[in-house]
């Protein structure tokens, strides 16, 4: 899980919150969950504006919690999302859709650390 | 600068040069010129070579500067007058009050 | 860090765990936070708690960053809420919208503690040194309101002082261009009781509220003495007795005082320090200057100090021009100024019937063009009047009641030394016109006495001849050497007055006598039966015969009684 998250930046944000570091991945994790449904829908009903909006603010919570790989990820989608048409899209979101999934185990295992 | 003043060797006679403009502005500096001195010298020359025009405040700064050297037993010299510089010189009639070369 | 109170800093994102980590690292900073969640909630929450620096998610729902931004700088208006844009803007046209909507600054994720440390740390003494500017401009601004209004206090006071008089004359024009409220110019006519025309024009050194409180005493001085008959020469000594003892050393003021007198037909004037004034000889086209010969008034002690007047003929149409140095000094474009041959020029080119003062005032103009004004501008012309046209007397004063009956004598007797310093002139008047009855014909005594004193100094004692002033170089002669004779002068005048009067009217006797070997007075009346036009003795004879009951001569000559009656009704 290492490779997932950056642990450096983590165990700051751990100092800074203190009591509400748990609150913070709580928080993480609904906003992630719910840009990804932002970014599932906008793919179907083809809104691309919208889709870019959520892969940009998906990309900006994935760097604040150390998910450099997803923020990496995140902003390909944003910029293909103003670059390409919908259907190269598809297996974009698939990737980002994947290593989300990763990010937020990792980020439930560090949550039950402490 | 606007003014410079420099003292006789023997301390005895203050010239202030006036260069450009001679008016409200280097009101502070000509004062400067004469007040800042430990002893006071017994002549003072203004040289108004580089000076082209003074307004009447410059008058004004004159007079303090001989009410400062001793009133009516001051022994102040204007020098280097321009034609414009001396015609304003000539009509307020200060030839009565300094004595100009 | 933020001193006593923290500062408020508004904390906008929409994404909650990103707002949750912001707040949390601007508390640690040790200020205090506000939360929104999207853009109109910000502008909401700007409203109620006036934050000192906001930090705006760039995309937000409801109202992006950069609308909020604008509304919130509008909100802010003259305050500086510095505005930290919270997004990496990759795109250079992201970047300048935010700019355009008024990002101070930038500040990308992931959120990095030390680097938004500095970033509000920077923007928050900007902040103050904001606050610090604004305050010292606001009280730089009251301070120069009130600068202003106190100006303006003053020069209302002023002007009901200064520009009273007799300026609005149809004889007088003038232009006073002020600078800034107040200029350090003074113009100033009134008519003595004879009904001779007085103008003074005074320019004091710098402007403002130095010469507006120099001003006010000349002014005082200015009217009190001419109304009460003192000559200029007496004005001019009084007003730098004054000015002297108020001005700081250093200030002082230039000026000219002209005294017209239409029957005898000449001006008297003295100048201190103005540029020449300028006599023009309508008829002759001559120009004559009235060059400055003496210091300007409030610099010379009193005994150093030279009141000396100087006399010139006039006829009527001549005009009088007297300005301040701000004509002469104008500068056009290239720094050229206007000066003394121009204005010699144009009025030299003035037709008789014109007047010069338009023809100076437009080329002044014109020569300054877009350049503006550097200095005050004042410019007065005075057209010679003939005599018909103006009364002997001053405007007869309305008094409160007839007066009951009176007798009484009066005998004032002046020796050498008084004749040589002093104007009795504005004593006895002040004495006459203690009464009521004799108050209403001021003017009409006031020209009598005149012309007896100086019928008795300057022929029966001072043995001056009248008929130099026929000639224009005799008539300045002639004041010459009255000036040195006086100083010679041995011997002295009286003044014998018997007064009658009841409520149907009276008789004013007035027998001035001198101690000169006196003259032929049977000859002189002769000749007076035949006046020649164009002459300029004898003047002062025809006009007391013309304002009293009767004129008779006495003694070898040296004696000379008149009749002034009047009735009881009116005049």
């Amino acid at each position: 899980m290492a490779e997932r998250l950056d642990r450096a930046l983590l165990e700051e944000r751990r100092m800074l919150m203190n009591d509400g570091f748990a609150a913070l991945l709580d928080a993480y994790l609904d906003d992630s969950e719910r840009r990804m449904g932002e970014i599932g829908d906008a793919l179907e009903s083809g809104d691309l504006e919208r889709l870019r909006r959520a892969a940009h603010a998906l990309k900006g919570s994935a760097a604040n919690v150390g998910a450099e790989a997803l923020a990496v990820l995140c902003e390909e989608l944003e910029d293909a999302a103003e670059a390409t048409g919908l259907d190269a899209l598809g297996p974009l979101v698939d990737r980002v859709r994947a290593e989300l999934r990763d990010v937020r185990d990792a980020v439930v295992a560090e949550q039950q650390k402490h | 600068m606007s003014i410079a003043s420099q003292l006789s060797k023997d301390g005895r006679e203050l010239t202030i040069r006036v260069s450009g403009r001679f008016d409200f502005s280097v009101h502070q500096e000509f004062r400067e010129a004469y007040e800042s001195l430990a002893e006071q010298p017994a002549r003072f020359r203004v040289d108004m070579r580089e000076a082209c025009y003074l307004d009447s405040s410059a008058l004004g700064m004159l007079l303090l500067l001989r009410d400062h050297a001793g009133g009516d037993h001051a022994d102040v010299e204007i020098v280097n007058c321009n034609a414009d510089v001396r015609k304003i010189l000539t009509i307020s009639n200060f030839e009565q009050l300094f004595s100009i070369r | 860090m933020p001193a006593a109170s923290p500062a408020r800093v508004l904390v906008a994102e929409d994404n909650r765990a990103d707002r949750l980590l912001l707040s949390a690292i601007v508390r640690s900073e040790g200020y205090h936070v506000v939360e929104a969640v999207d853009g109109c909630d910000a502008v909401e929450q700007f409203r109620t708690h006036r934050p000192h620096i906001v930090l705006l998610d760039a995309l937000m729902p409801r109202m992006d960053g950069f609308e909020a931004a604008r509304r919130i700088k509008a909100e802010a208006g003259e305050r500086f809420v510095p505005v930290i844009f919270l997004s990496a803007l990759g795109a250079d046209d992201a970047l300048l919208a935010a700019v355009e909507a008024g990002a101070d600054d930038f500040l990308g994720k992931p959120y990095n503690q030390v680097i938004l440390r500095a970033k509000l740390s920077a923007l928050e003494r900007l902040r103050m040194l904001h606050a610090t500017m604004q305050r010292q401009r606001d009280e730089i601004s009251r301070h120069h309101a009130h600068l202003v209004q106190e100006q303006e206090a003053a020069k209302a006071i002023f002007d009901k002082v200064a520009h009273t008089g007799s300026l609005d004359e149809p004889c007088i024009r003038y232009l006073i261009s002020p600078l800034a409220v107040f200029n350090g110019d003074v113009l100033l006519a009134a008519r003595n009781p004879a009904g001779n025309l007085y103008v003074l024009l005074g320019d004091f050194t710098g402007h403002g509220l130095t010469a507006a409180v120099g001003a006010m005493p000349l002014a005082e001085i200015f009217y009190g003495m001419s109304n009460k008959g003192f000559g200029p020469g007496d004005i001019v000594r009084e007003a730098n007795r004054k000015l002297g003892a108020m001005l700081p050393k250093g200030y002082f003021c230039c000026a000219a005082l002209v005294a017209l007198n239409v029957h005898k037909g000449t001006i008297e004037f003295w100048n201190g320090g103005l540029p020449s004034g300028c006599l023009f000889r309508a008829g002759r086209r001559e120009l004559v200057h009235l060059e400055s010969h003496h210091l300007p008034l409030g610099i010379q002690g009193d005994a150093r100090f030279d009141s000396t007047t100087r006399v010139l003929e006039v006829e009527p149409g001549d005009r009088l021009i007297l300005c301040t140095d701000g004509i002469v000094e104008a500068r056009n474009d290239t720094g050229e100024a206007f000066g003394y041959e121009r204005r010699d020029e144009i009025i030299r080119r003035t037709r008789p019937e014109e007047s010069a003062f338009d023809a100076l005032k437009h080329a002044v103009y014109a020569h300054m063009g877009a350049s503006g004004r550097d200095d005050d501008i004042t410019l007065v012309e005075v057209t010679v009047a003939s005599p018909q046209q103006v009364p002997i007397a001053a405007p007869v004063q309305p008094v409160e009641n007839g007066g009951g009956s009176e007798e009484w004598r009066l005998s004032y007797e002046l020796g050498p030394r008084s004749l040589r310093s002093s104007n009795p002139l504005p004593l006895l008047q002040h004495v006459v016109t203690e009464f009521p009855q004799l108050r209403r014909h001021a003017g009409t005594i006031f020209t009598v006495l005149t012309e007896l004193y100086s019928n008795a100094l300057e022929h029966g004692l001072l043995r001056l001849d009248s008929s130099l002033k026929s000639s224009a170089a005799g008539f300045a002669e002639y004041y010459r050497a009255r000036s040195r004779a006086l100083v010679e002068l041995d011997g002295f005048l009286r003044f014998d007055f018997r007064c009658e009067m009841d409520g149907a009217g009276g008789r004013l006797y007035i027998t001035v006598t001198d101690s000169g070997p006196g003259f032929d007075y049977s000859a002189k009346l002769a000749e007076l039966d035949a006046p020649r036009e164009g002459e300029y003795h004898g003047r002062g004879l025809r006009l007391l015969r013309e304002l009293c009951q009767s004129v008779s001569f006495r003694g070898r000559g040296n004696e000379v009684e008149v009749v002034f009656a009047w009735s009881g009704e009116h005049g």
